[in-house]
């Protein structure tokens, strides 16, 4: 047990992991009641987009790249979602489709990525620098998050009861989507593109099963994803799996378990 | 503060480019009225409802909220509302009911002991436990009219607030609204389909059919055969049911 916390890729993918279990789950509480689970797959493939051009460019740092195209993509979908009378699920899906295709123009024009550690997360690939950057992502979107909890719960749960507080929706809208979009980007070097989606929605999906309230279905989700992502660490260390795969298994086979625990009528 | 409570002068509504869901829709609701809005589904009593406090934007005219124009109206706090079909939104949130109630109130510690005393008087008193999802669509148009009147509102808009709501807590809840309104002063604008029902306990009605048709005593109502007008047809009962009462 001790062994692989003397290696320092280990070291990386465990704080990570911790990390990621914690801002996750919290952005994914809001983002499931608003019904907007589409985002971690939009935002992960306008990233991928974002990956692509850079190579194709020349940048060695591409997830700036990333971030350079995705979070001002993330508010424009907002923005139009709302003017046009889109619900933000139809949008997103139009958005992933656009962005897909240009991701495979780019790369049929000479981009070049390696699509295992991208689409899937790497341990390997995890340096210090993607560590410190979910460290300043999860503090800060903690932070916004918690200090107006209640306000961010009424946008998502009621929108109407929310413009009746005086609350101005777009705002918490474009907080809540660009926090999601930095939350994705932050988690994409050790989850992937097509895994990161999963740890945002499923813990929370399955603490949704048991929990009496908003606040347990929070506590619970971010145990559940502490307790997957970090065996997922170690099992992949052990069986020589992908780390995100592991991880995105063990979230559905406890979503499976909740999912028994709550048709029994089991409330916590 | 104005006397007028609700003032729409000239509105117009549309969904989609030239289609009107309503038309040139002029009234006024006055301070400590109890005004009901009927009509057929589809007729515009939720676009007007939604309009009066700014989620619903018109095209045409103007909206006032206590004197003033609702875009730039901001005693939100004045306002109770109580929106159609509650019990499609939410249908799997694990929310508790004192966590649903305390949302509404973001910056307000409300006294458990008020949240219960409230409860029990919309019938509730055993379920504050439970999470919201757990309750029946009345239980839920109960609870959401509780949270509202935990607020003290100047003003409560109810969109069909009997929709989900089994016959016998029906005169309970009208009785409840009359009650407010008569020893609180709380204005009550409610779109109903309970014509018949409500006939007893409200003063002014407001025929909605696009445009508004008739908008009186219901005495008047009944005698100028407003409603026939408003649904096309002659509505059977109704007028006994008035006599009678």
């Amino acid at each position: 047990m001790i062994e692989p916390l003397l290696q320092p890729f280990m070291q990386r993918a465990i704080i990570a992991g911790i990390l990621i279990a914690i801002i996750c789950p919290l952005i994914g509480t809001f983002i499931v009641i608003k019904r907007l689970t589409m985002i971690g797959d939009t935002v992960s493939h306008i990233a991928l987009t974002g990956l692509a051009l850079a190579s194709l460019l020349g940048i060695v740092k591409s997830i700036y790249i990333a971030y350079l195209i995705t979070l001002p993509a993330t508010i424009i979908i907002f923005t139009l979602s709302r003017r046009i009378r889109l619900s933000g699920e139809q949008a997103l899906v139009v958005v992933l489709s656009f962005f897909a295709a240009l991701t495979s123009i780019i790369i049929s024009l000479g981009g070049r990525l390696n699509f295992e550690a991208v689409l899937f997360g790497s341990i390997l690939f995890l340096s210090w620098d993607d560590v410190y950057l979910l460290l300043i992502v999860t503090i800060a979107v903690s932070l916004v998050l918690l200090s107006r909890l209640r306000s961010f719960l009424l946008f998502v749960f009621d929108e109407d009861a929310a413009h009746l507080t005086g609350q101005k929706n777009e705002i918490y809208e474009l907080v809540l989507s660009v926090s999601a979009s930095l939350v994705i980007l932050a988690s994409l070097s050790l989850m992937g593109v097509l895994l990161v989606a999963a740890m945002i929605s499923i813990p929370v999906l399955s603490s949704m099963q048991v929990s009496k309230s908003f606040r347990k279905t929070l506590i619970i989700s971010v145990i559940l994803a502490e307790f997957s992502i970090l065996a997922g660490i170690f099992g992949s260390y052990y069986a020589g799996l992908a780390p995100g795969g592991l991880t995105v298994i063990i979230l559905i086979f406890v979503f499976s378990i909740f999912m028994i625990l709550g048709r029994a009528g089991l409330r916590i | 503060m104005s006397s007028e409570v609700v003032k729409f002068d000239g509105v117009w509504i549309s969904y989609e480019p030239g289609v009107y869901v309503v038309e040139d829709a002029s009234f006024t609701v006055l301070m400590g009225e109890f005004v009901t809005l009927v009509g057929p589904n589809g007729g515009g009593k939720t676009t007007i409802l939604k309009a009066m406090i700014g989620l619903t934007k018109p095209d045409k005219g103007i909206i006032k909220l206590f004197g003033k124009d609702v875009k730039t109206f901001k005693e939100w706090k004045w306002i109770g509302y109580v929106p159609q079909h509650v019990e499609q939104r939410y249908a799997s949130f694990p929310l508790s009911v004192e966590e649903f109630i305390h949302l509404k109130f973001p910056n307000q510690k409300i006294l458990r002991e008020d949240i219960e005393k409230m409860l029990e008087f919309v019938g509730l008193k055993d379920v504050k436990d439970k999470r919201i999802s757990e309750l029946s669509g009345g239980q839920l148009q109960r609870l959401y009219i509780a949270r509202e009147l935990l607020g003290s509102p100047k003003l409560l808009i109810l969109d069909e607030p009997t929709s989900s709501i089994d016959p016998t807590f029906k005169t309970d809840l009208y009785d409840i609204l009359r009650e407010i309104n008569e020893k609180n002063g709380t204005t009550i604008i409610m779109s109903t389909h309970d014509i018949a029902v409500i006939s007893t306990y409200v003063k002014k009605i407001v025929c909605v059919n696009k445009r508004i048709f008739h908008f009186d005593s219901i005495e008047e109502l009944m005698e100028g055969g407003g409603l026939c007008e408003l649904y096309g047809r002659h509505v059977h009962g109704l007028r006994h049911i008035h006599l009678q009462s």
